[in-house]
C-alpha cells in the first residue's frame, strides 16, 4: 500500500511532496502583514479629495499572477509524486518451488546424528520461512510444489497450508541429481542442499534455499560380498561383513520362461540372491501379460530387435510408456507398442512369448544382461561418494517476485496504472495552463 | 534616466532627468518645418482677407521638400538654376516666453512627466525660431527659479536643448513660481505668445491669467504621467497595496478598502481638475491641451500652438 494515500489515492514518489512548501511559502508571504509600497505620485491628492485617505485596513493579496503560479506549483509537484490510485488489494505471487529428491538430500545434517535433521528437513524450513514472510495479509503466494522425480508430487498450495509432508520422505528410488537449468524460470524457486548454485543464480529472478551440511561418511556401493563403506577420506573402501547379501532381486510373475531364466541365471552369475518379496530388491522384473489386459491379443506375431538380435513376440500387452512415473521404453515392436520398459529398480516386460532368431541368441542373452545390470538399484543405504560429500553452508536467495504476480493482479495493477498515468497528464496539463495563465497576467500587469 | 532617492520618507522619483534621443533633433527639425509651412499658409490667408495685417519680405533661403510651393521664387530657379522661397516676417515681431514646470512632480512617470514637457518645449522653440520669433525660456523647480535663456536664431536650438537637457526634477513651486514671481511676469508681459508646460497641480489660475491682456496669445500645455491617468497600471490587482505620496507636499493618498469606489472618486476628480482649466482657457480664449508623458509631441503639440 502507497504511504500517504488520501480518497484512494496514492503517490510513488512521495518524496517530491517535499516541495509543496514552496507554494506554501509563497501563500504565507502573500498572507503577512506588509507595509504599503510607496509610488510617486503628483495627483496623490485627488485621493485624499475623494475621501479615501483613510489608511486601507487590508494588510495582505493575492494577485491573480501569483495565484495561478501558486496553482501551477501545486499541480506540478502532485503530478511530480505521480498518483496512482491505492489498492488494498493483496498480491498474489505465483512460486514453483523444485525440490530435489536425489540422495544426498536424505543424509543427516550432522553425521554424528543419523536420526537428527537431515538436508532436506533444513532445507525445506529455510524455505517455509521466507513463504510465511510473504503471508502478511497484503500479499500471499500460491506454491506449486514439484519434487523433482519421475511421477513425484506435482502440488499447488497456498503459502499458509505449509509444506507438503511427501516431501519429507525419500523417494522410493534412488534419483540422479538434477539438471536445475531446465527449471529456471521467474517465480522458479529451487531446494536442494548444496549452495554452488547461489553464485550462478545471483541476478537472476530464480530463488535458491540450500540446506548445506557436512561431509557424511557411510556405504557408497554394494556387491555380491556386501557393502563397501566410505570413511571420509581419500583411504581404501573397507567392506561391510554382511550375512545376506545386499542385492536381492525379485523375479515376478507372467514373464516368458525364456526371459525368467534368463533372469534368474544372471542374479545367479552375478551373485545376487532371488526374493519372493518385492520390498527391498534391488531389481524388479515382472511381466504384464495376463490375456485380459487393457490392449492384450494373442492373434499375432510382432518382430522387433536391438543390439544386434531379433525376435518374434507374441501374446502381447503392450505397455503404457509412463515417461511421468520414470519409465523409459527399451523394446519397441515395428507397429510402435512398447514391449519392454525399464526404470531404476523395474523391469517390466510386455509379452508372454518370445522366439529369438536362433543366429543372435548370443547377442539376445547379453543385451538382456545389461539391461538388468543398467536398472539394478542398490540398497537406499548406498549413496555415491559424491553425494555424501560436504555440501557447504545453507544459503538462502530469495526469487524476484515482481514477475511472479498473479495475471489478474497484474491486470488491475496495470488499470489502476493507465488511471494514475491519466491524472498525472491532467495535473501536467493543468500546472501549465495555470503557469501560463499566470504568465499572462504578470504581462498584462494586472498581478 | 536614474531615479532620486528621496528623503524624509519621499518616494524616489522615477524619472527626475531629461535625455533627448538620437533622433530627436531630426523630429523636431521635420516638425518645424512642417508646423511652420502651415502657420506661413495661414498668414499668407489672412493677410489676403485682412488689409494691414500682411508681413513684409526679408529675403530668401534655400527651398525644403514639403513647403508651400507658393512661397517659391521661380525666377531665381530660372537665373540661378537654384530652389528659393521667399521668407516674409509679420510686420510686428513677435516675442515667445516659454515656461517648463520642474517642480519634484515632474519627476514622476515613466516617461517622466519632465522629458515630455522639455521635448514639446524643444518642438515649440524650433516652430518659433524657424517663424523668426524671439524666445525665452524659462525653468522652473527646485526652490530657484532659472535664469532666463534667450533664442533669437535657429542657431540657439543648440542652447535650448543643453538647457533643457541639464534640468532636474526637484522642489517646490514650479510654474506657480514662474508666473507669480514679478520678474518673470514682467518678461512674459513683454511677449505676443506665452507657452506654459507643466501638470499644472499647484499653480493659481489667477496667477496665470493676469498675465493675459493686449493681443497676448497663451498656451497652457498640461502634461500627466500614465500613473497619474490610471493609478492601477502596473498593478491592476492589488491598487490598495501603493501608498501614492506627492512628491512636493508628502500628501498621501490610497486607493482605500473599497478599490472601486475610491478609483472612482479618484478618477472624476482628476476629469474636474482637468476640466477646471479646459473651462478656464476656454472662457479666456487660451489654448490648452493635456496629454499623457507617454505620448508623442508631435501629437499634441500642433493643436496647442494653434
Amino acid at each position: 500500500m502507497m504511504p500517504f494515500a488520501i480518497m484512494g489515492w496514492g503517490w510513488t514518489v512521495p518524496a517530491a511532496l517535499v516541495a509543496l512548501v514552496l507554494p506554501l511559502a509563497v501563500l504565507l508571504l502573500s498572507f503577512m502583514r506588509r507595509r504599503p509600497r510607496p509610488v510617486a505620485l503628483g495627483t496623490a491628492r485627488f485621493f485624499q479629495e475623494g475621501g479615501e485617505a483613510e489608511a486601507s485596513p487590508r494588510r495582505w493579496h493575492l494577485p491573480g499572477a501569483r495565484f495561478w503560479a501558486v496553482v501551477a506549483l501545486l499541480l506540478g509537484i502532485l503530478a511530480s509524486a505521480r498518483p496512482r490510485p491505492s489498492a488494498e488489494e493483496e498480491a498474489v505471487y505465483l512460486l514453483t518451488v523444485y525440490v530435489d529428491r536425489s540422495p544426498s538430500m536424505f543424509l543427516p545434517m550432522d553425521p554424528d546424528a543419523p536420526e537428527g535433521e537431515r538436508r532436506v528437513d533444513r532445507a525445506l524450513a529455510l524455505t517455509a520461512g521466507w513463504l510465511d514472510t510473504l503471508d502478511d495479509g497484503s500479499q500471499r503466494a500460491v506454491i506449486r510444489w514439484r519434487a523433482l522425480e519421475p511421477g513425484g508430487l506435482d502440488v499447488t498450495l497456498d503459502s499458509g497450508q505449509g509444506v507438503p509432508a511427501a516431501l519429507s520422505r525419500p523417494p522410493s528410488r534412488a534419483m540422479a541429481p538434477p539438471q536445475w537449468g531446465q527449471w529456471a524460470a521467474p517465480g522458479a524457486v529451487f531446494v536442494t542442499d548444496s549452495a554452488e548454485l547461489v553464485g550462478a543464480l545471483e541476478g537472476s529472478e530464480v530463488g535458491l534455499f540450500a540446506s548445506g551440511g557436512a561431509m557424511v561418511p557411510g556405504p557408497v556401493s554394494a556387491g555380491p560380498g556386501g557393502l563397501l563403506l566410505w570413511d571420509g577420506t581419500d583411504g581404501p573402501l573397507v567392506p561391510q561383513d554382511s550375512a545376506e547379501p545386499p542385492l536381492r532381486v525379485h523375479v515376478g510373475d507372467g514373464l516368458p520362461e525364456s526371459i525368467g531364466s534368463l533372469v534368474r541365471l544372471w542374479a545367479e552369475e552375478r551373485g545376487f540372491r532371488r526374493t519372493e518379496a518385492e520390498e527391498g530388491a534391488g531389481l524388479r522384473v515382472r511381466g504384464a501379460f495376463d490375456g485380459a489386459g487393457p490392449g492384450a491379443r494373442s492373434d499375432g506375431e510382432v518382430s522387433a530387435g536391438r543390439d544386434g538380435w531379433s525376435a518374434s513376440f507374441d501374446n502381447l500387452a503392450p505397455l503404457p510408456l509412463g515417461a511421468r512415473e520414470g519409465w523409459r521404453p527399451w523394446l519397441v515392436g515395428g507397429g510402435g507398442e512398447c514391449l519392454v520398459r525399464a526404470r531404476p529398480g523395474e523391469v517390466e516386460v510386455g509379452f508372454a512369448v518370445v522366439r529369438p532368431a536362433p543366429a543372435t541368441m548370443e547377442a539376445f542373452a547379453v543385451s538382456w544382461a545389461r539391461l538388468l545390470d543398467e536398472h539394478l538399484v542398490p540398497p537406499a543405504v548406498v549413496v555415491s561418494m559424491v553425494e555424501r560429500g560436504a555440501a557447504g553452508a545453507s544459503s538462502s536467495l530469495e526469487p524476484a517476485l515482481e514477475g511472479t504476480l498473479d495475471p489478474e493482479v497484474l491486470s488491475r495493477r496495470a488499470a489502476r496504472a493507465a488511471r494514475g498515468r491519466r491524472a498525472e497528464l491532467l495535473l501536467a496539463a493543468g500546472a501549465a495552463a495555470a503557469a501560463l495563465l499566470a504568465f499572462a497576467l504578470r504581462l498584462r500587469g494586472s498581478g | 534616466m536614474v531615479g532620486v532617492r528621496s528623503t524624509g520618507g519621499l518616494p524616489s522619483l522615477p524619472s527626475p532627468g531629461v535625455e533627448f534621443r538620437g533622433d530627436f533633433l531630426a523630429r523636431i527639425g521635420a516638425f518645424a518645418t512642417q508646423l511652420a509651412a502651415a502657420r506661413e499658409r495661414e498668414e499668407v490667408a489672412r493677410r489676403r482677407t485682412l488689409e494691414g495685417d500682411g508681413q513684409e519680405f526679408v529675403g530668401y533661403r534655400p527651398y525644403r521638400p514639403g513647403e508651400d510651393l507658393r512661397r517659391f521664387d521661380w525666377d531665381l530657379l530660372a537665373r540661378l538654376d537654384r530652389s528659393y522661397v521667399r521668407v516674409h516676417r509679420s510686420e510686428a515681431r513677435e516675442d515667445w516666453w516659454i515656461a517648463v514646470d520642474a517642480s519634484a512632480s515632474m519627476g514622476v512617470g515613466a516617461p517622466g512627466k519632465l522629458q515630455s514637457a522639455a521635448e514639446a518645449a524643444a518642438a515649440s522653440i524650433a516652430v518659433g525660431l524657424r517663424l523668426g520669433a524671439r524666445i525665452t525660456l524659462v525653468l522652473g523647480g527646485g526652490g530657484e527659479q532659472g535664469h532666463p535663456v534667450h533664442l533669437t536664431r535657429t542657431a540657439d536650438l543648440g542652447r535650448a536643448l543643453a538647457a533643457l537637457g541639464s534640468v532636474r526634477a526637484g522642489g517646490q513651486g514650479g510654474l506657480e513660481g514662474l508666473v507669480s514671481h514679478h520678474r518673470h511676469r514682467a518678461s512674459a508681459r513683454e511677449c505676443g505668445r506665452l507657452i506654459l508646460l507643466g501638470d499644472f497641480l499647484d499653480v493659481d489660475p489667477a496667477d496665470v491669467l493676469r498675465l493675459l491682456g493686449g493681443r497676448r496669445r497663451m498656451h497652457l500645455g498640461q502634461v500627466l504621467a500614465p500613473e497619474e491617468w490610471d493609478p492601477t497600471l502596473g498593478n491592476r490587482a492589488d491598487p490598495g497595496a501603493a501608498d501614492f505620496v506627492d512628491p512636493e507636499s508628502a500628501a498621501r493618498g490610497r486607493v482605500g478598502a473599497d478599490a472601486r469606489r475610491g478609483l472612482e472618486l479618484y478618477e472624476q476628480s482628476l476629469d474636474a481638475f482637468i476640466a477646471r482649466w479646459s473651462d478656464l482657457a476656454a472662457a479666456h480664449g487660451i489654448s490648452h491641451r493635456a496629454w499623457s508623458s507617454a505620448d508623442a509631441f508631435e501629437r499634441f503639440l500642433p493643436d496647442l500652438l494653434r
